[in-house]
């Protein structure tokens, strides 16, 4: 196994602006992971920092990658679908998914993670906050890194899913998981 | 739809959906207990547990993971099932009828599985 690269600290920037940088390949890493904004697309692959090499291939883990959902692949615990949410049909086309497969090769399971994240985000209503795209990855981060996956790589999960919102256009949440409601 | 897709009735797609949905997905999970290759607080169980212990841990989870794959199917209408309370009811759309998720609802911690079972269950 090769050693892993170099990890560049924040304000050392590779690209982008707001201390946002992209690893060196065309897929994801912990590279960026730091600050700023993480850039998305169907080919990022987040790996955890001790085996990626910046090259984009995997060493030792499975890729991580959210997937398009479909009639036949019901969305798991996506940590981007609930909050935006509204009924299957209005946003089924833009939900996407953490496969079984992924959470799998990330260390944790659907039942797992879905009972911290009903735990968490009813902790976090019964705050009475608003819900915010802030307080989302707090929540979905917190839900991940309790269901036992590893908190930069949690961090970098939830940052992908928030990235690819607001590269779909989505402003803010829209519904709060496990309520009918709309936010708060 | 009508009535059949192609070849298949609308039996056999339900039937075909229900097993995607939940069979498979949650034989796979009971097959990761019993691998000792399940994380969190039910694959620590598992590790410490007898094999009298391991047997009910794996029967309880098969029954939590199926039921729990069906709810989370009828909160993502990937299978959209309706309930009728009392008989001659109206039926009653599943997704949506509780204040949180079903599939939430039922697995975690004081959810329903922890408040209505009277059988043995093992927190995950």
């Amino acid at each position: 196994m090769k050693p892993p690269g170099p990890v560049e600290r924040p304000g050392s920037r590779r690209g982008g602006s707001n201390g946002a940088r992209d690893c060196p390949t065309d897929r994801w890493c912990l590279w960026g992971g730091q600050a700023g904004t993480l850039r998305w697309s169907p080919s990022c692959t987040p790996r955890r920092a001790s085996s990626c090499d910046h090259t984009g291939r995997s060493q030792s883990d499975p890729p991580v990658r959210f997937d398009p959902m479909r009639r036949s692949q019901v969305g798991r615990c996506g940590c981007r679908d609930h909050f935006v949410r509204k009924r299957w049909g209005q946003s089924r086309a833009s939900r996407t998914m953490l496969s079984d497969d992924t959470l799998r090769a990330i260390g944790t399971r659907h039942t797992i993670l879905s009972g911290k994240q009903k735990s968490n985000y009813f902790a976090y209503l019964s705050e009475g906050r608003q819900l915010t795209f802030q307080g989302v990855f707090r929540i979905e981060t917190k839900s991940l890194i309790d269901a036992g996956v590893e908190p930069g790589l949690a961090r970098t999960i939830v940052r992908a899913g928030l990235d690819d919102l607001i590269a779909r256009g989505v402003t803010a949440p829209t519904h709060v998981p496990w309520t009918k409601g709309p936010v708060l | 739809m009508t009535e059949s897709e192609g070849e298949r009735t609308t039996g056999e797609m339900f039937a075909a959906e229900l097993i995607d949905q939940v069979r498979d997905p949650a034989l796979k999970e009971g097959l990761d207990l019993v691998a000792g290759k399940y994380p969190g607080a039910i694959g620590a169980a598992w590790a410490a547990a007898d094999e009298a212990e391991r047997l009910r841990m794996a029967v309880s989870n098969s029954v939590d993971e199926a039921i729990f794959r069906l709810l989370h199917a009828i909160d993502n209408a990937a299978l959209e099932l309706r309930w009728v309370r009392s008989p001659g009811g109206e039926p009653v759309e599943l997704a949506g009828s509780s204040d949180f998720d079903l599939a939430g609802e039922y697995i975690s911690e004081g959810g329903w599985r922890d408040t209505y079972t009277q059988e043995p269950h093992y927190p995950y």
